[in-house]
This record gives structure tokens, sequence and C-alpha cells, in this order.
């Protein structure tokens, strides 16, 4: 593709849908102004000693590793630590902003409690030692009355030795009730679980693969860790490397993942299962699946008989009768030469991966639709090969059991009645609002925003409200912390001991960790230190279950289980690693260090440890299919299935029914004529994870696609617009049947003209002078439960837009 | 004398846009308040610049990462009343704050638009002076302010090396864009020396000049974005 | 960088190999130099990884599976154990072919400096003796092939004689095979016999893929196990105190056993691993014969042991300088490098001494195209080098011999 642009047309872009630039404006009043700027004060900018410091950068689940530069006792500039495996020295915005959220003007600066009503809620400033003693009354007085189990514990963004943390002195103190915030990533790992058995979520060898088809992910717009994702894009196109892997983005929305990518497919929207099916039909149909792969490690491929004699539906039967070239072209939009192309690419270019069920990093895509695209990875027998799909391993030191050992009562969200064995905090409102199986007493949230971010938070807000307790460590008052009774804020990233797990979609075990950067600004604490000092003031079991005085020791306790573990290296250069890795893919592990403080110091001059080999094949750990094979055929889900006839009926399955257990195309919602346009909304990474907008860094460059800053916008097909009589920039209606909301219409070509857009991150009420802006979208959107998994899904949302 | 040059090779950018920030922070550039920047008033030193072709579902978007193209023959130069910018010897436009009247005839000359004026006082509200950069001045109101390449960044890696009694070496001085960039899109270096990897890339059949036909001469070269060329069993 | 400095930044940093090679340059070995029966292989592996990495080999050679994939992988090919001298030899035959193909893509061929080609070698021969990840499908094949299944059980499948294997899943090292398998020998012959079942036998790699077979039945709940580099010296001190010294004999000096210093022994340690295993009804017979002891081993001491017995190896038995005046004439080196300097290349007397295979290997890297260019123009076929003919032209010029032979026979 090429460009010619000239000076007009260069004025049109770079003048954009700003008011123009200085260029369009300019009068000779700036020489009025020159007194003025004599006159204008100096910004005094104190110095000191300088020095580079490592730290963890927890903006987003990625765990990249940082390195800041301090002047005398300020922190005064962000970059990547060139060490740290993750994203060797390069960051993205968000990493950067971390220095506006150290000295936000209006970060939380000590404890508080709520005087007032939750309504209409008076914050008083109180001491640590009142607020760590009002909880700790409160959790002491619980246990006495039995109702330790009705308190539940909230975790969200933080590194993975909190998380431990925090769920060992919940489980010490009675609850069995940890929830984590939903991850984008849910829909992937739903696939893995019921086609693999697997629990730890998939890794991806971005590095090796040669094509990627991705399926709605936002690949270069907060999916996985970023970075490691726009690194790996680098390498892809590398020109020293001789060779150029394809990325394929197939979304309805031209978003810049899809601009940035080899080739965009413009798909109709949530019709991903189906041409996933369609290039599944294609490579079996032409031979180009790795028949090996399928017939030694896969089950339910071919049409099969079960013990009792029962002929089941294959995938291949599945693939060849239900999704013919035809049916999947008229379905998806996309024409049937552009699935064979990119079916015989794919097919012939290894190792080759197919990534989905994502539809931002806080919200996961649909189960069936991750199961289809994670099928023509099996297909191609892209598992456990370098360049494909891999099961994270984590390094999990075994967990101390309490003693004596404490039967906890059962969970709260019950993850064992439901497909997915994992809890999901969209169901904690109804259970709460239910009261059963029990009433919970109070809530604490750590490092989410629950009522901002879930899908259902409105109703979590409404249900909190009859939580007689609710904690919050934030250190912004958000959404979810002007619910709370009580604030405990917590000190931000560069401020405490910061350490992170190995992020999500990175295979093997991985620990960063730091020292704090800078003393801390405000009457702040770290959560991890007051969780201790609440264990030790409770005493009995939750003192001796977490004897630590301070999260440093806690931290350290991890190193010594990594000494004892005797492998892995501290973060090195890649020269050292590559070399480190050929001794040990033989068998020989070289450390750097031979004492436990030797390791201690070097792991905090470095940012971390990891191990950096992945041991492909491991099949027993990576299939844990009751077949101890890739699943076409879910017998996880024929399980379920057996035991929740009704609500496989009421999804539309009878019994016996094999589409239940296979891939698939999900029914499509109708548009009801009131309401024309799909709403969907979108992720854009300066706001991933919907949270940033109260930081004026990333708040100016969320949407350059549609020069938007600061604001909301609707992204509409141009031709929609013209049909409904909207111009550019109009202030529109944008309702749905769950209510109305005012917003700056933006034309975009890449929208599909039966969709708009908005995108996340918007329309906080609380909180930061800066991020009250906009509209949330998911104040919008109708969300309902997939019938099988119980997935809240918010695709299904049609509006109608008119101008105000 | 070295010619300092940058590489930015569009194949490899994601348009993160961490190189904006990473130039702000570095820069003392203050956050103008919304109202101003729905104005235009925003300042940054270095934009994405999208630039848009097609309908649905033909859609294409360049995203054009955009400094100072440091011209070696920059017609912003030539209009400044007073001498207040000019090229130095390794071939920086630079802007002495002092001097400049705020007429804002160079930001009308610049073609790429990449001279903004300050039209407010910098504000820093709360703890956010604390993060700003010792080596960096804060600009007044009503002077105009452009990328310096991170010249203090230069100052220092000469006198890092002095000190260590060695030449300035490849990579010593960068640029805060070009250090952070996580797809390692962007390469800085000098354009003098033939074995810099700046200069290889120069050479690359991909590269060229932003608007070169207005004869600005840019040093700041753009590699095209290049195309599959087919998967390896194809070509064979 | 001095040899002891070497020595200590290997010893600091580097896996088996790195120390194996610091062994080498150390004060004991210096002791013999050239001239006294060996050429020794100064260097630092690691060092020489990055030489490997900088000037570009990597782009088109791998090792191990990483780098390009347009050349041979270093690491696996040849297959066989190379000396410092044959690796040169190696490299001289297929050199015109390698720089023709780097003309043609326009690959830069950058110099060296005979330490960089130091570091470059010894890297070479770490990474080749490491041995490369085997193919587990091939083991599991092999595991019923060899009928180990009819005593051991993999996965709860098979046997209940024998231990089940996936106990050893976590073991990453082949030496902790080796060593398990030394240890527990005469029981398993007994109870083979017992069986009326054959001594199965190990070929090649089979012995790697076997290893990496079991390696995958892991269930992902034991943590992997690695062993520490070893010590050469710690293996040499064993080699006597655990009585094979009784038996067997290094580089020349006579033994009841196969000599363990010869090039025969093979590349890497997995394969190591397979020819003890077939030796050992053999070995054990013998002991048994001779009343000697079977020393019992633990993981260390075999990886000593084992680390000792490789760094042996990299001395080559001495070239003979007879033997070398026969090569230097049949290829006719004579015809440029004629002693009196009228040949078209340098007379090579003056190198009397200095030869080492990194000071060939560097004059060949730099000056070869050259040389190359002008055999060309003069239709001269480039000479090549059977194994074990490279050692005897380096003896035959290191004493100087190029002259006075040559001289003799041309007049």
């Amino acid at each position: 593709m090429s460009f010619r642009v000239n000076r007009r047309d260069f004025l049109r872009f770079a003048g954009g849908g700003a008011a123009g630039l200085a260029a369009s404006g300019v009068t000779l009043r700036g020489l009025s102004t020159l007194n003025a700027a004599l006159a204008a004060e100096e910004v005094e900018v104190p110095g000191g000693p300088e020095a580079w410091r490592l730290s963890v950068c927890s903006l987003c689940p990625g765990g990249c590793g940082l390195r800041v530069r301090t002047i005398g006792k300020r922190a005064v500039k962000i970059q990547g630590n060139p060490l740290h495996p993750v994203n060797r020295g390069g960051l993205c915005p968000r990493g950067l902003a971390g220095l506006q959220v150290l000295y936000h003007p209006d970060r939380l600066r000590a404890p508080q409690k709520n005087v007032g009503s939750r309504e209409a809620p008076q914050w008083q400033e109180i001491s640590w030692d009142e607020a760590i003693g009002t909880l700790a009354d409160r959790l002491a007085e619980l246990n006495r009355r039995g109702q330790a189990h009705g308190v539940v514990f909230v975790g969200g963004r933080c590194g993975h030795q909190r998380h431990r943390l925090f769920q060992r002195f919940l489980r010490a103190y009675g609850s069995p009730n940890y929830l984590r915030t939903p991850s984008g990533l849910d829909g992937a790992q739903a696939a893995a679980y019921l086609q693999q058995g697997a629990r730890e979520g998939l890794a991806y060898d971005l590095e090796g693969t040669r094509y990627l088809l991705s399926f709605g992910a936002n690949f270069l717009e907060g999916w996985g860790s970023p970075v490691g994702a726009m690194r790996a894009f680098g390498q892809w196109r590398d020109s020293a490397a001789g060779r150029r892997t394809k990325f394929v983005q197939v979304e309805p929305r031209f978003s810049l993942t899809a601009a940035r990518a080899d080739e965009w497919v413009a798909v109709r929207p949530g019709t991903e299962a189906a041409l996933a099916l369609g290039l599944a039909y294609v490579l079996i149909t032409e031979g180009l699946y790795d028949a090996r792969f399928v017939s030694e490690r896969t089950f339910g491929f071919e049409d099969w008989r079960d013990a009792a004699g029962r002929t089941h539906l294959g995938f291949r039967s599945l693939v060849l009768t239900e999704y013919r070239l035809n049916l999947v072209a008229a379905l998806t939009q996309v024409p049937v030469e552009t699935i064979l192309r990119l079916a015989r690419e794919f097919g012939r270019s290894r190792p080759g991966l197919a990534l989905g069920g994502h539809h931002a990093s806080t919200l996961p895509g649909d189960p069936y639709t991750a199961m289809a695209v994670h099928s023509l990875n099996a297909l191609m027998g892209s598992l456990e090969t370098p360049g494909g799909v891999l099961v994270r391993a984590e390094f999990e030191a075994e967990e101390p059991r309490p003693s004596p050992v404490r039967r906890l009562p059962p969970h709260l969200l019950d993850p064992d009645d439901t497909l997915l064995p994992w809890a999901d905090l969209t169901r904690l409102p109804e259970a709460i609002l239910a009261g059963k199986p029990y009433a919970v007493e109070a809530v604490l949230v750590h490092g989410a925003d629950p009522v901002f971010s879930l899908p259902n938070g409105e109703q979590l807000a409404l249900a909190l409200q009859r939580v007689p307790f609710v904690v919050s460590f934030a250190s912004f008052l958000d959404e979810t912390t002007a619910q709370a009774d009580l604030i405990l804020p917590d000190h931000t990233d560069l401020e405490k001991w910061q350490e992170a797990g190995s992020p999500p979609t990175f295979p093997v075990p991985l620990q960063s960790l730091s020292p704090p950067v800078v003393e801390p600004v405000h009457q702040t604490r770290d959560a991890a230190d007051v969780v201790l000092a609440l264990a030790h003031t409770l005493g009995g079991e939750v003192a001796a279950a977490l004897p630590q005085g301070s999260f440093q020791e806690f931290v350290r306790r991890q190193v010594e289980e990594i000494f004892a573990a005797q492998t892995g290296y501290t973060f090195t250069t890649s020269l050292e690693e590559t070399w480190n890795r050929l001794l040990e893919r033989s068998g020989w592990w070289a450390p750097t260090y031979s004492t436990v403080e030797q390791l201690w110091e070097q792991i905090q001059e470095r940012g971390g440890w990891w191990e950096p080999n992945y041991y492909y094949g491991e099949w027993k750990r990576v299939l844990r299919t009751p077949s101890r094979r890739f699943e076409f055929y879910s017998q996880a889900l024929a399980r379920w299935a057996a035991q929740h006839v009704d609500q496989a009926r009421a999804a539309g399955f009878e019994p016996g029914d094999d589409h239940l257990c296979l891939p698939h195309q999900p029914p499509l919602p109708e548009s009801p004529a009131e309401f024309p346009l799909l709403l969907l909304p979108v992720e854009v990474l300066p706001l991933a994870g919907g949270d940033g907008a109260h930081l004026p860094y990333l708040e100016q460059i969320a949407g350059p696609h549609v020069f938007e800053q600061w604001e909301s916008w609707l992204e509409i097909n141009p031709r929609t617009a013209g049909e409904l009589g909207l111009v550019e920039g109009d202030r529109v209606w944008v309702e749905s049947p769950r209510g109305r909301a005012q917003v700056r219409l933006r034309l975009y070509p890449g929208v599909h003209p039966a969709v708009v857009h908005l995108p996340l991150g918007y329309g906080r009420t609380q909180g930061s002078r800066w991020g009250r802006r906009g509209v949330n979208p998911l104040g919008l959107l109708e969300s309902q439960r997939e019938p099988v998994s119980g997935h809240l899904q918010i695709t299904r949302t049609y509006v109608r837009v008119y101008r105000s | 004398m070295p010619r300092w040059g940058m590489v930015i090779d569009l194949a490899k950018c994601t348009a993160c846009q961490a190189c904006v920030v990473a130039c702000q922070t570095e820069n003392n550039v203050p956050c103008v308040e919304p109202e101003q920047a729905a104005r235009g008033r925003r300042i940054s030193w270095l934009t994405v610049l999208p630039e848009l072709h097609g309908d649905y579902p033909r859609v294409s978007m360049r995203l054009l990462p955009l400094p100072c193209l440091h011209c070696d023959s920059p017609p912003c130069i030539r209009v400044c009343p007073v001498g207040a910018t000019g090229i130095t010897p390794e071939g920086v436009v630079r802007q002495t704050f002092a001097r400049c009247i705020g007429c804002r005839y160079c930001t009308n000359a610049c073609p790429y638009t990449r001279r903004m004026f300050n039209w407010y006082r910098p504000e820093f509200p709360g703890g956010l002076s604390l993060a700003l950069n010792p080596d960096v001045s804060v600009r007044p109101k009503g002077v105009v302010e452009k990328c310096t390449l991170c010249h203090h960044r230069l100052m220092q890696a000469r006198e890092r090396a002095q000190a260590e009694e060695r030449p300035l070496a490849e990579g010593d001085y960068l640029p805060a864009c070009v250090e952070i960039c996580p797809a390692t899109a962007m390469y800085f270096g000098d354009l003098e020396d033939p074995d810099s990897k700046v200069a290889e890339l120069a050479r690359s059949p991909r590269a060229f000049r932003y608007l070169e036909e207005l004869g600005t001469e840019p040093k700041v070269i753009y590699l095209s974005e290049g195309e599959w060329t087919g998967s390896e069993e194809e070509r064979r | 960088m001095t040899a002891t400095a070497a020595t200590a930044r290997s010893l600091r940093t580097a896996g088996l190999l790195g120390l194996l090679l610091a062994f080498v340059a150390g004060p004991w070995l210096l002791a013999q130099g050239p001239g006294g029966g060996g050429y020794f292989i100064p260097g630092d592996a690691k060092a020489g990884m990055k030489t490997f990495f900088d000037k570009g080999c990597v782009r088109c050679h791998a090792v191990l599976g990483e780098g390009g994939k347009r050349a041979p992988d270093l690491a696996r090919a040849p297959s066989g154990h190379l000396s410092a001298a044959d690796l040169v030899g190696a490299m001289w035959n297929h050199a015109p072919q390698m720089w023709e193909k780097m003309r043609q893509e326009k690959v830069p061929s950058p110099a060296f400096t005979e330490s960089e080609m130091s570091n470059l070698f010894a890297f070479l021969y770490s990474v080749r003796s490491m041995g490369e990840p085997g193919d587990a499908e091939r083991g599991r094949q092999l595991l019923f092939e060899k009928r180990c299944l009819e005593c051991h059980a993999v996965a709860g499948q098979g046997g209940r004689a024998g231990p089940d294997l996936r106990d050893w899943a976590s073991f990453r090292n082949p030496v902790s095979w080796i060593q398990a398998m030394w240890n527990h020998a005469p029981a398993m012959q007994a109870l083979m016999r017992e069986r009326g079942l054959p001594w199965p036998e190990f070929q090649g790699n089979e012995v790697a893929d076997l290893i990496a077979y079991i390696r995958t039945q892991t269930t992902g709940t034991r943590r992997h196990v690695y062993l520490q580099p070893a010590s050469p010296e710690a293996g040499r001190v064993l080699f006597r105190r655990k009585g094979c010294a009784a038996c067997h004999g290094l580089r020349g000096t006579t033994g009841r056993a196969p000599d363990l210093g010869t090039r025969a022994l093979p590349r890497t340690v997995s394969q190591f691993a397979g020819l003890m295993w077939n030796h050992s009804p053999a070995m054990w017979a013998s002991m048994q014969a001779a009343n000697v002891p079977r020393p019992q081993f633990s993981n260390k001491e075999m990886a000593d042991l084992i680390a000792y017995l490789f760094a042996e190896r990299y001395f080559e038995a001495s070239g003979h300088p007879q033997r070398g005046a026969r090569v230097f004439e049949v290829k006719g080196c004579g015809s440029c490098h004629a002693p009196d300097g009228r040949g078209a290349g340098p007379p090579l007397a003056s190198w009397q001494g200095r030869i080492t295979p990194m000071a060939l290997a560097t004059a060949l890297w730099n000056h070869g195209p050259v040389m190359l260019e002008q055999m060309r123009e003069q239709e001269m076929p480039w000479p090549l080098f059977q194994p074990g003919e490279m050692v005897d032209l380096m003896e035959f010029l290191n004493r100087g011999a190029g002259a006075t032979r040559a001289q003799g026979k041309r007049p």
C-alpha cells in the first residue's frame, strides 16, 4: 500500500478535528504576550543527586520492569528495565504515566471513614491506628459471631505475592471468598480448560510464530502483556530478521490493531466463530491440517461411538456439514475467496497461531468462539511447539497449611457447580442481593474498581448498599471506594516493595521484585503491610499464618523458596540468557549466586528472577482432559450438560445434542426495530483496563484516529451518520433500553455500518478532577449471561442515536 | 563532526504513543487543560499523525510518529525576525526561548506543524511539579518551543564519555522517544558515520523523507511499511 | 585476557564446559604446551558466544537450534567429536562454499582476531558436547523396541519389576541418568538374566531421545532437577581415587580397559551415557574377574568425572611431523608457500612454534578469500583435509620443518 500525501492533504490530517493548530489561527497578538512571557514566574525545578532505581509497573497485568530516575527524593522519569524479560527496556505510554499516578493532586492522602451515609458520604480523616483498629474490631466481631466466611476480599491488579498474602490472610481468618477481577483472557482460558483441561491459562510463543490470526483480540491495545506483544510485533517486522510474520486481524472495527496488521478482515460482529470454523473447513477439505497431531493428540475429530454404543458428532463432520464456505461467507460477510486465501496461507505458514475469545482486557469474549479459534491451533498442530500455543507455568511455592487444618465453609459463589471452576466476580452482586448461600458481612476491595469496570457494576453498587461493612484500599476515590465505610489508601507503585509474577500469556515462571523508589508522598500505607498488621492484631491462627513483620519479609521468604528450588536465573542480558538457555537445555544450571543473600541482592539489582526455558511437549501437564488429549469434543461440557439438563435446555440444547460440546457459532441477536444499531464498547491502549482517564498524559493521546482527547466519543460509519442526518462533531444521544447518554459523534470509516462504538474508561462520577468526563458504555449495555458458561456478555445491546 | 538523525521504521511502529509521553515527561511539557486542548493548544513535540483513507471495509491508515524533522534546509529559521532559532553545526534545529518574541512566524513556516506556541503559563498542579526534569527548563508563556532531540542528553553523554576518557559511542546518546520504543521502531545516531545503524537504514530502499518535495531535507527518515511476501513454503 | 583471568571468569560464570575450558587453559595443562604433545584451547566459551552473535555467524548458522537456518547447525554438524585441529580442517574444507554463498547473499565477512577465534572455538566445543535435547517421539518407540517396558513402567503403564521411569522425568541432565544406571546396573543385570532378557544397546542419540520422552511425562508437580557446573579437577582426583585409573588409560597410557582419552569416544554427554550403558555388562564381568570393587558415584561425582574425561579430549594426541610433511606435499601447499618466498603465498617457516588451531583458523578466515581467488586464477584445486591430517600438518609446520623438508624436495 502506498501513500501519496500532498501538503494540502497533510494539513487536513494534521489540522484534524481540533479547532486548528497554531498554524490556522495566527495573529500578531502573540507579540503582546511578550511582556507577559518575560514576567512569567519561573518554575522552580529543584536539583539533587541523580540515581536510577528499579521497580515494576502495575498499571496493567503486563508486569513490565521499570527503571526510574530520581533526583534527590523525587522520581522524575520512568523508563523500561533493559534486563527485564517482559519488556527489555521498552514501555507503553501507560507505564510512563506512572509519575502522574505518584504525584497526582487528587490522591487519597490518609485513612478516612465515612461519617455520613452511603448515599451522602462524608469523609473524615482518621489515624492509621484507628483505621486498622476499626477493621480489626469488625473482623474479630464477625469471627466471634461465626460469620467470618461472610467476608469477601476482591483482589484486582497487584502482584502475585500480594494476591498470595491476601488470600492466605483470608483463609486463615476463615473465609474462602477471595475473588479476582475478570480478565479478557478468561475466554481463552475457558477454551484451555474445556479443551485441554488446563487451569493455568494459555501462553503464546509470539516471537517464534510465523502467522498470527487474531479473532478480535486487541493485540496491540492492551492484550495480554501489551509491551510483550509490541516487542514481538517489532521483531516480526525487523528488516534484519529476513522474514516477516504475517499478522491478520479479524474484527468488525478497523481498530489501531487492525490498522497495524498486515491484513484486516472486516467480519460481521459476533460471527468470529463461524469464520474460524470456515477456515477449519478449508484446512480439512484441502488436507492442510496436521493429520498426525490430530490423530495422535486429539479427541472428537472424527465421529465416535461411546461406551453405550451411541454415535457422536465429530469436529470434522460438524465443520463439513454446517460450515460450508457459502454459508460462512453469507453469515460473516467475508468473501469466499478471502476465506480460502487466509486458510491456505495459515495452513502453509508454520508455526501459526490463532488468538480469540477476548473482547477487552477486563471483558472476556464468548467461550464457544474461543473454542472455535483454539481448535484451529489444534488442527495445525500448534500446541506445544515453538511459535505455538503453550500452557503457562507459574512458580508456585507451596502454601503453608494452617494448623490445625481448618475446614472452610463452601465458597459463596460455588464455583464447583458452574461449568468453569473459578469464581466469577460478576456473580457477587446476585449472591449479595439473594443473601444465599449466606449473608455477605463485609467486602474488602484492593486494586480494583468493580463498580466502574464490571458489566453489572450498577448492580454491584446496589448490592454493596446491603453489605454492612465495605473497605477500600484504593489510591483514588473511585466509584467503588465511594461506597465504602472505610478507606485505607494504598501506596502507589513507586512507593512500595513492588513485585509481579509471570504476566498473562507468558509461558515461563518469573518473579519481578524491587524495593521502593521514593518515600511515600502522603500518609498512605502498603495494603500488604496493613493486612499483616491486621493479622497480628487479630492474633491466633491468622497471626500464625502470617508471622512476617512486613511485606518485605514476606517476599524475602519467596526468594528463599526460589533459592531452594535450584533452578532459574536472575535477569540478565539476552546474550547471557542464550548461554544459560543452552546450558539449561542440556541439564546444566550455572547460577550467578550461591547463597540466599546473593540471590536477594541480585534480584534487587537486576529486577527479578525467572526460568528462561519452556519445556515443550509435557503432554501430561498440558493435556489434562478425561481423554488426555486435546478435545474438539469437550467432555467437561458433556459432564456439565448431564448434570444441568434444564440449564442446557434453556440454552437451546436438548439432551444428547453434541453441539453443546463442540465449538460452534452461537446464535446472533436480532436488532429490534426501534434500536437499529449494535453498541460495542472498545478498548484503547491509553485507557486499557478501563483505567487511566484521570491521568492527563493518557487522556491526551486516547483517540488519535478520531482526533479526540479528554472526552468520550461515539464512533459511527460516515454513511450511517449520513442516513441519520448527523455530521461530525454533533452532540448526540445514544440510547439503549437501559438508558441514554450524551456524547460527541465522530465519523470514522473503520466502523461497521450497523454498529456504533464507545470507548471504555470514561464516565467516572468520582475521584480525580480529570477523570470525570464522558460516558461509561457499561452503563448503557445490557449484560446477559451466556447460558452455558455463565459469562456475562456485553456484545448484544442495540441502541439508537439521535441529535440532542 | 556528527550529523544527528533519526530513522523511524513504520513497519515496526505499533502506534502506541509511548514516544509521545516519553518526550513529554523528559522535556517538562505541561498538559494543558481539556478546554484548551479542544482549541488545538495542546503542546506535543512529537505526535502520532493518522492518515486515513478509504471506506468500510476497505480502509487503510498510516500512523506517522512525527517529531521535528530537523531539516537541513529548515523553512522555520529563515522567517524568525529576531534570530531566536537556528541550526547547530551538528544539524539540530534549535530554539532559544529567551530570545523568542512569540510572533509565531516559525510555527506558520514549518510545513510539518512541529513548532508549538505557549498560550498559557505552564501549570503542574498539585505534586506534578515534583516530576519535573532538572535538565530541561520550563518554557514561559508566550514563546515557541519544539523538539530539541533531547539536546541535554547529548551534553550528559558527552560529559560521561569525557569522564571515562573515550569517544562518544553509538547508543550513548538517545532521545527519550527512541529509548522507550517498545517495538524498537526508532533508531538514532550519526548519519555521517557510514557504519552507524541509522546510516545503514537510511540507505534502505524503503527509506523516504516526509514531504521531500518541499526541499526541506529532513534528517528524520522513515522506512515505509513493506508487505508480507508469502509463507516460506510458498516462497520455496 | 590472561589464561588465569579467563579461568577466573569462566569459573564464575560458565557452565560445565566453560569450566572445562578454563581448566584446559589452566596451569596444570599449560605445562604441556605445543610441541609438548597437545594443542590446547584457551578461551572463554561465553565470550565466544558473544563473538558468534556479534560477527553475524548466527545469522546463517545455528547452535542447538538457536540462530539462522541457512547454514549447518555448528553444534550438531559434523556429528562426531572433533578436535580443534579437525575443526579447522572442517572449516577449511567447507570454506570455499561458504564464501561463495556469503558473496551471493551479500553477507559481510568481518575479520577475527586470534583471541576472538579462540573464544569462538571454546564456545563451539562447549555446545558440541552438551548435545541437543532428543526426539521424544523416537524415545517413546525405543521404550518398546528395547523392551524397557517389560520391567519398567512409564506413568503407570508397563512392567513392575523396575522403578516407574516417570520418577526420573524431572532429571534434566543425562549425567543424572548415567549415575543412576551405573549404580544400579549390577542389580539390573542380574534381574535381566533371571528373566532371560537381552542387554539392550543404545546407539547415537538414542539415550537423549529416551530421556526426552521420559521428560515429557512430568505432571508438572515436581521441579526440574539440574546439575551445577562440574569440576574437572575434582574429576581427575576421582578418576584415581575410585580406581578407574587402575584399568582405564588416558591418552596412550596403557590400561586393561579402553583408553578414555581417545577421539573415538562420542561427542555428547548423552552419547557417552549410551556407551557406558552398552559396555556395562562387559565391564562388570571383567571387573569381577579382576576382583575390582565397583565404585559408587554421587550425581556430582559422576558430573565431575565426565567433566574430566571431556576436558581430556580437547587435547589432540600430538601430530606427527613426518606424516605432516607428507600432507604438505600431497596437498601441494608448497607450490605457493614456497620456502624461499618465491611462491604466491608467504613462506610458512616463520610460523614455526606459533601454530595453534586458532592461529590457523584466524589466518584462514581473514586471508582465505584472497588465497582462494589466487588459486582459482592459477587453476589450482582447493585442497581438502581428512580428519587427523590437519594436526599432522600443524605439527610439521610448528617444527619449522616446512622450510627444510620442502627445500630438500624442491630445489
